[in-house]
């Protein structure tokens, strides 16, 4: 693989693992929840 | 009626990612991937991502929870809430209409992983089985599946016909049982199950060494029938090339898949966000079945079978025999490697495709659903089975004729361009209709997570503005033929016959033509663009076919002109049952 190659994927990796696990963070540290069903 | 809602914030979520992810991460990424040049695919991939993807996503959830507080569950409904005009319900009717078509060619595809899982935990694809049918190699078992042959209009297989109809019986009888129950069980074992077993995958099929360099490699498996390395097919993919990015097709490609694999333009979305409590937070949820979705599409299916596929088969092939089908040839050869374990690898990687699909398929019939309940007043049962009568007479001509004809057409009418389409209708109509001062309100109520304020200005001008650029250069799309340079003399390459040799650049001379002085090509529609692809241009019969190929390719034109027409009276047969539910509204006094 060339540099560049390695350099796309990884940053484009960082965004979306980074992401990703921000959003989990969030939401599973979050005090609300939804209700069940009415 | 009780009214449906979610029952837990994990499950909504859980229910969203498996909605989003599904085989559009691990088959059609891809292959749109391979197809559209590899790393010249991924910039597109990444700009529609930010400024149409991730905005539309929030777009979506908004709209639907909008007119869930109406009681519209579906977008013929969620779209007359938000603008006056009556025009605005029948171009919802997209958000019925593109379920449907979507689903007769989708199905088919999860009945394939139905067949592989099966065929694979009975010691299949072994050809040292003492069994002899069970000793088909992953190519011919796929062409006996689906019936395909070459240059056969006709592709019957009653097996995997009756493999098909079963999976929509078995989808129909879930959407009968309901929406929190079935979906989100499906979703919560699924889903993290898939994702563990993909990331095994990735890094068992980087670890391939073709034996050729066996003497070179510092860490893997030296593997006899390996003919390049995995990291070729990685480079492949991520290493940028940016001589694709006036290429609209290339565009309107990665638009696409953003929008199949986010389940954006397709009114799933709006349906979800309906059962969706006025200050319940769509902002994070939104985001994070957005982000699990890229994370099991470029991060596990960009790593998974093209690097795969290419150490067995070679790029050239590869390139070649792009599609849909490439997964179903590559992945048996690998687990084949696994010896004892081959049967319960092959069993569970494809179960666990067909787990990802069902969630996706299950959601692509809600909408439907949703609007014949609503508006027609059926029960949970009978709109499940209504919606697999609708299902039938679509799913019947995808699976007995050459994907050629009904599938590919499906895949690009109603899984691309439509989805592109109607992004474009539900953002004015947000935006610019709706309003994005009040557009903006309804996003952020109840948000638990901020929208950085720049995406105001990206959902107003420039999500419309790109999504209508794509639309209009992608239509018109020219040919834009020029003659080949040769680098190193700097003059035109010429044939035997002294004639200059033509290479296709689409819209790139006529833009670049006034600032370069060239002439600008006689002007000649691109079979990739779509007029080009109306008038057939895509399917040229070659001077040296034989007869048997020149009436294979007349067949597909008309088997096309055929489901061109099947996909309009589906829409007008939506429209006249949107007309006739707002009648009845009218009649009924209920708010139209």
């Amino acid at each position: 693989m060339t540099s560049l190659a390695w350099i796309f994927m990884l940053a484009a990796w960082a965004v979306i693992i980074g992401n990703t696990l921000y959003c989990f963070y969030k939401l599973l540290t979050s005090e609300r929840q939804f209700d069940g069903g009415d | 009626m009780a009214k449906e809602r979610w029952a837990s914030r994990l499950g909504l979520v859980l229910a969203m990612a498996g909605n989003a992810v599904g085989l559009g991460n691990f088959l059609r990424f891809p292959a749109q991937a391979v197809q559209n040049g590899g790393g010249a695919f991924l910039i597109p991939y990444f700009v529609a991502l930010l400024v149409m993807g991730i905005p539309l996503i929030w777009v979506e959830w908004a709209m639907g929870r909008y007119g869930g507080r109406f009681g519209h569950h579906s977008t013929p409904g969620i779209f007359q809430s938000m603008g006056r005009s009556p025009v605005w319900k029948y171009l919802g009717v997209f958000g019925l209409w593109t379920n449907l078509m979507i689903a007769s060619y989708y199905l088919y595809i999860e009945s394939w992983t139905m067949a592989y899982a099966g065929y694979s935990l009975i010691g299949g694809f072994n050809p040292e089985s003492s069994v002899q049918w069970l000793q088909q190699s992953p190519g011919d078992f796929f062409a006996n599946l689906t019936g395909e042959k070459p240059n056969h209009i006709l592709a019957i297989s009653p097996w995997g016909l009756g493999i098909f109809f079963v999976c929509m019986a078995i989808n129909v009888f879930i959407l009968s049982r309901g929406l929190a129950k079935g979906i989100e069980i499906v979703s919560k074992i699924g889903m993290p199950l898939l994702i563990v077993f993909a990331m095994i995958l990735a890094v068992r099929g980087l670890m391939i060494v073709p034996e050729s360099e066996a003497a070179t490699a510092t860490f893997g498996i030296v593997d006899k029938e390996a003919v390049a390395s995995p990291f070729e097919g990685l480079n492949f993919v991520w290493n940028p090339k940016f001589d694709s990015l006036t290429n609209p097709a290339v565009w309107l490609a990665a638009a696409g898949q953003i929008f199949f694999t986010l389940s954006i333009g397709m009114g799933s979305i709006h349906c979800y966000a309906s059962y969706v409590r006025e200050q319940d937070d769509i902002a994070l949820t939104g985001a994070t079945a957005a982000w699990t979705n890229e994370f099991c599409e470029v991060v596990l299916g960009g790593t998974i079978l093209i690097p795969i596929a290419v150490a067995y088969l070679g790029l050239a092939e590869v390139q070649q025999k792009s599609g849909f089908g490439l997964g179903f040839m590559v992945f048996p050869t690998l687990f084949q490697k696994w010896g004892w374990l081959a049967p319960a690898a092959g069993f569970m990687w494809f179960g666990l495709l067909f787990f990802a699909a069902i969630t996706s398929s299950l959601a692509m019939g809600q909408p439907i659903m949703a609007f014949l309940q609503t508006e027609f007043k059926l029960s949970r049962p009978q709109s499940a089975w209504a919606f697999g009568a609708m299902l039938v007479p679509l799913a019947f001509p995808v699976a007995c004729l050459s994907q050629k004809t009904f599938f590919d057409e499906f895949d690009y009418w109603a899984g691309t361009f439509a989805l592109v389409l109607f992004a474009v209708i539900e953002t004015i109509l947000f935006a610019w209709v709706f309003g994005m001062n009040r557009a903006w309100q309804e996003m952020m109520n109840g948000a638990e997570l901020k929208i950085p304020g720049f995406f105001f200005y990206i959902i107003k001008y420039v999500t419309p503005v790109f999504l209508l650029l794509i639309l209009i250069a992608y239509t018109f799309q020219p040919e834009g033929l020029v003659p080949t340079i040769d680098p190193a003399t700097n003059s035109p390459v010429v044939d035997a016959n002294g004639k200059p040799e033509m290479v296709a650049r689409g819209w790139e001379p006529y833009i670049m033509g006034p600032f370069t002085g060239q002439p600008l090509p006689e002007w000649q529609w691109s079979g990739s663009g779509m007029i080009g692809k109306l008038l057939f241009l895509d399917l040229p019969i070659s001077p040296t076919a034989t007869p048997e190929e020149k009436e294979f390719i007349e067949n597909v034109r008309i088997g096309r002109a055929v489901d061109r027409a099947v996909m309009v009276a589906a829409f007008i047969a939506f429209a006249a049952l949107v007309a006739i539910a707002w009648r009845r509204r009218k009649e009924q006094g209920e708010p139209t």
